[in-house]
């Protein structure tokens, strides 16, 4: 539904992304992940035709966005992180002016989706009235109305207090199911990528580092979390002995050999004199195997906690 | 039309006619002031013209417009036209609307033309309430008088001719008033703060008419762009000089032209982020 192929867009002499390919499947809820500055967002900007890029093409729904940008976009609903719209204007006369930009919406239509959002009972206020959960729901409208097929969220739930998200949430799964909407969802918060993506891109100084379903990631089954005296050297001793593949970082994260378990890594480390305090095999969350990659990628190490360092 | 709609649900895009009307009070009263009657009752009395049916509504109306619109009209034409691409970019609401499926030129034409109505509806807003106050000020809207040394122009008009001229000139003055909207544009499409935009519209307006005006560039008045947006005044000459006034608007049709080309280019190659 989605085909990025092979994207490089600098900004003067600061390369935002490079070399970036996706396919996002119809149906599909995919996230892309990143530390600010990734090029997430310049990824969104490409996609809708607003960034222009300096190589690559990028299509939806089989149309190219710069060359048949009409035909493309004409399904595609957008929400940014910060939610702008006319504050002077009511709600549903926002709505109307972004809806004139992709042709006539009826008002039946029009009151469907404002219902859709629960916004009834505020839609005649002006916008500058709204609070910013108000403002993402109206976001969310705008988006809705051109009927998509392809919803592009780019940090939509930053802000929103934990009641919003949960509510953002289920809408959005919701409209996935009815609707059969393919999404690409952009956010900082891993826990909500967790909970509503089946597959993930994660970008790394404009680079695509990962791509796909992180919980099909054979190796995130053997991480494990290991504190220990003298670690270098523990580490030194564990791959010597072919327990764990020699980690790229010593505070990388540690991977277990074909083979081995736990107790085998337990057992060397004490024979030998090693004072061991923590062992236990890394939780498989969207947050674990995000800081895996990063640290993977090799120039920025996890958090210092023991859970995340080891 | 909803572009018009955004534009004149603002409340800032009141301003403007609001000020005019103030400024035309203030100068109204002004010239009540027995020292402004006793300079015009002079040069009518020499010139043989009666003060009393020439100090009427017409002849004050065109004051009243020399002036307001001198010192406001660039200033609310800049405003408005400096704001329509660069505020909605600094508020985030232009990149919700590049998501939907709209393209840039059309978008930017649409935008446009809302500043040169606005512009158009401003002048013309500017020459009927001027007319109106000034004529209700004075009790009629008498004859028309207009003397303007710098060009040459000495002239009076009975009512009938006075009032042709005048709407006349009026909407040549709102024609001339599009290539300031049109340079303003041009800066509201790059990549710049709204009150940049007005800033560098006027700063650059000013010194046109700065230089313009200096003694030393008398022979040079025709490569000023001021010069020609004061082809409404020409057409108050007995015999318009209209290859002049025809050669002033070609001018300022080329540089309303020439900045909205610009600012289109870059604005369709300009990166939304």
């Amino acid at each position: 539904m989605i085909c990025v192929d092979g994207i490089d867009k600098s900004f003067g002499r600061r390369p935002a992304v490079r070399g970036l390919s996706l396919r996002v499947p119809r149906g599909a809820i995919y996230g892309l992940l990143g530390h600010n500055g990734a090029g997430k967002s310049t990824t969104l900007g490409v996609l809708l035709g607003q960034v222009f890029p300096d190589r690559g093409t990028v299509s939806i729904g089989g149309h190219d966005v710069f060359t048949a940008r009409g035909r493309a976009l004409a399904r595609v609903g957008a929400i940014f992180e910060a939610p702008c719209f006319y504050n002077y204007l009511s709600g549903r006369r926002n709505l109307q002016v972004f809806s004139r930009y992709s042709g006539r919406v009826s008002r039946t239509q029009l009151n469907a989706v404002i219902d859709r959002v629960g916004l009834t009972q505020r839609i005649d206020h002006k916008v500058g009235t709204y609070s910013h959960g108000m403002r993402q729901r109206l976001a969310l409208a705008q988006a809705l109305l051109p009927r998509p097929e392809v919803l592009l969220l780019d940090e939509p739930t930053d802000g929103l207090d934990p009641e919003g998200i949960a509510d953002f949430r289920s809408t959005l799964l919701a409209l996935h199911n009815e609707l059969g909407l393919t999404i690409l969802f952009s956010s900082h918060l891993l826990g909500e990528v967790e909970k509503i993506c089946t597959r993930v891109a994660v970008m790394r100084r404009g680079r695509k580092v990962f791509d796909g379903d992180w919980r099909a990631d054979a190796a995130g089954e053997n991480r494990f979390t290991l504190v220990v005296d003298r670690r270098p050297e523990a580490l030194e001793l564990l791959a010597r002995a072919g327990l764990i593949t020699p980690p790229r970082r010593a505070d990388g994260p540690l991977t277990l050999a074909t083979g081995w378990g736990l107790a085998d890594v337990n057992a060397k480390l004490v024979h030998a004199g090693f004072g061991v305090r923590t062992i236990a095999p890394r939780p498989r969350t969207l947050e674990h195997f995000y800081l895996d990659q990063r640290a993977l990628a090799g120039d920025t190490p996890p958090p210092a906690s023991g859970d995340a360092a080891c | 039309m909803w572009e018009l709609y955004k534009l004149y649900a603002r409340r800032r895009t009141y301003i403007g006619f609001g000020a005019f009307l103030l400024l035309q009070a203030a100068i109204l009263a002004m010239l009540q002031h027995p020292r402004a009657k006793q300079e015009v009752g002079g040069l009518l009395a020499a010139n043989g013209l009666g003060f009393a049916e020439h100090y009427q509504g017409l002849t004050l109306a065109i004051v009243v417009i020399a002036f307001s619109f001198t010192f406001l009209g660039g200033l609310y034409v800049a405003l408005v036209a400096g704001d329509i691409v660069a505020k909605e970019y600094e508020e985030g609401t232009l990149r919700l609307v590049f998501a939907r499926p709209v393209s840039r030129v059309r978008l930017l034409g649409v935008k446009l033309a809302a500043c040169v109505i606005y512009s158009v509806s401003l002048v013309l807003f500017l020459g009927v309430t001027a007319l109106l106050f000034a004529g209700a000020y004075r009790g009629g809207l008498g004859k028309l008088f207009i003397f303007i040394p710098e060009e040459d122009l000495f002239a009076f008009y009975d009512t009938a001719e006075g009032l042709w001229r005048y709407a006349r000139a009026v909407c040549c003055l709102a024609g001339a008033t599009v290539a300031i909207t049109a340079l303003a544009f041009m800066f509201s499409c790059f990549k710049m703060k709204p009150a940049a935009c007005t800033i560098l519209t006027l700063s650059l307006l000013f010194i046109d008419v700065v230089l313009m005006n200096l003694p030393y560039f008398r022979s040079l008045r025709p490569w000023f762009a001021s010069y020609h947006m004061g082809l409404w005044v020409r057409t108050f000459h007995a015999a318009p000089p209209w290859p002049a006034i025809a050669e002033s608007a070609l001018v300022l049709l080329g540089l309303s032209g020439s900045f909205v080309t610009v600012g289109f280019a870059h604005f369709v190659r300009r990166d939304l982020k």
